[in-house]
């Protein structure tokens, strides 16, 4: 792995250290920001010893999979296809630059309308927000391919179309692939948490929503901070393959 | 009239607004090795380019036969496949028998221990070795090279265009190589052309008449009557 991506743990984790010092040498009043230690422990509480939250947990964990699941089963034809023709590159890159600035959490009640109050609603908001992130990467990823020459390399080799999808875009869209994940699955944590403090029964979101308003501070914080990790550990993960796989394809 | 291995009329190019080439026309018997050379910028590349349907030419017809080579001048490769992959992919042969094609051409270009490397591990002259056996993997009627020994020492230089003619004579395509070398162009061809600097007609088109085969060093053939009356005549084409 390389030294990038775990610069981000070592500063989170650095901050974690100073807030834990600041609260313990009372400079902010702990009721309203408690210090990380006392955060870990309740959150392993209530992982541990609260089988309600492990319901909580995989309640969301299920819409959470669906949507990033979806986003990618959808972007890897819709990338392809953009690759294959530059017609349809430009039309999906015109229909992003509509629905990108959409702020996604507005079009939720729309969301509602379409699949009532059920986990599509919410997985569709998921999917919503993941997949214009994981196609705006990719189709950057196209541009890059075309501007280095591979797309007329594979018209010069007259590859057939499943050639040029199967050898030449998903191997040389790795990169953007999982720079669209890393992005597309930080941004679906949000609107699952989002989409969860409405219209739902179970959720990590109505459990914080639950918290705020039951003024569980501790519980809140929790949370947060679990979404928050799950967060980091994807964003590494999907920046270290990035950074893998475009340093595979440095030097030509 | 015998078919042609490759027939250009009228074809007129215009890259950003300039014109590359104007009205130009050539017929390239089938089994000729012929080389294209020129001043800089005189649109040999766009020649080829234009050749292998890279770019769109609205104006001129080219017949060229279906399985066409084509070794770019920077020997593009596909950095995410290993060398072997990456002459398979060009093959349109079964697995099996392209697989064995591709191992004898490594074997031949010396390159036998690289099949399984990624192109990021090869030198320039390595990557221009593969990028010239690649043109030749598909079994071609026509093959385009363009300066592919551009780069490399001289050794290399003069043992991949012996390759070349190695491979040309036992597959009995047409060549078509770019080549600013004057030595070069004199010991690999049976026709030579000089293109000129507007891109409009050749200024030299001259039949190679040294006896094959060749020496695959210049200085053998300096001497020779008939490479310095060709010499001459392509310098002073190309001014």
């Amino acid at each position: 792995m390389k030294r990038q991506p775990l610069i981000g743990i070592v500063i989170s984790i650095g901050l974690l250290i100073l807030l834990e010092c600041i609260c313990r040498l009372g400079f902010i009043d702990i009721r309203f920001f408690p210090s990380p230690s006392s955060v870990f422990f309740r959150l392993f509480e209530i992982l541990f010893q609260e089988p309600e939250f492990k319901r909580h947990l995989a309640a969301s964990g299920d819409r959470y999979i669906y949507g990033v699941v979806l986003s990618l089963v959808l972007a890897l034809p819709l990338a392809g296809a953009a690759g294959l023709s530059r017609t349809f590159r430009l039309f999906l890159n015109s229909m992003l630059g509509v629905v990108y600035p959409l702020p996604k959490s507005a079009i939720f009640p729309f969301f509602l309308l379409v699949f009532g109050l059920n986990n599509g609603a919410n997985v569709a908001l998921i999917l919503s927000g993941s997949l214009t992130l994981m196609l705006t990467a990719l189709i950057a990823g196209c541009v890059r391919l075309e501007a280095a020459g591979y797309f007329a390399l594979a018209d010069t080799l007259n590859l057939s179309v499943w050639k040029r999808f199967r050898f030449v875009l998903m191997p040389g869209l790795l990169p953007e692939l999982f720079h669209g994940l890393k992005l597309g699955t930080s941004y679906g944590l949000v609107l699952l948490v989002v989409s969860e403090m409405v219209a739902t029964r179970f959720g990590i979101g109505v459990f914080m929503w639950s918290a705020w308003d039951q003024f569980h501070i501790l519980d809140l914080y929790a949370v947060l901070y679990l979404v928050s990790m799950i967060g980091i550990f994807l964003f590494v993960i999907f920046e270290a393959a990035a950074e893998f796989c475009a340093d595979a394809q440095k030097g030509l | 009239m015998t078919k042609p291995g490759l027939e250009v009329k009228d074809l007129s190019v215009t890259l950003s607004g300039q014109s590359v080439l104007s009205n130009l026309n050539l017929r390239i018997e089938s089994g000729q090795f012929a080389v294209l050379s020129g001043a800089s910028g005189c649109g040999k590349t766009t020649l080829l380019r234009a050749i292998a349907g890279e770019i769109v030419t609205p104006k001129g017809a080219i017949s060229v036969p279906m399985k066409i080579g084509y070794a770019q001048q920077s020997a593009p490769l596909f950095p995410w496949l290993s060398v072997l992959d990456n002459l398979l992919l060009a093959s349109q042969l079964n697995k099996q028998s392209a697989s064995e094609k591709a191992v004898g051409l490594l074997r031949k270009v010396g390159l036998e221990n690289a099949a399984d490397v990624r192109p990021k591990a090869l030198s320039g002259g390595m990557r221009s070795r593969v990028s010239l056996i690649r043109a030749f993997m598909n079994e071609p009627k026509l093959v385009l090279l363009d300066e592919p020994f551009n780069g490399l020492d001289i050794q290399n230089r003069e043992r991949l265009q012996a390759i070349t003619c190695e491979l040309w004579q036992e597959t009995h395509t047409t060549v078509l190589l770019v080549s600013h070398d004057l030595d070069e162009a004199i010991r690999l061809s049976d026709r030579i052309l000089v293109l000129s600097s507007g891109g409009d007609r050749f200024t030299m088109d001259a039949l190679n008449t040294i006896s094959r085969p060749r020496s695959a060093r210049s200085i053998d053939l300096q001497p020779l009557p008939e490479f310095r009356v060709l010499w001459n005549q392509m310098q002073s084409s190309i001014q």
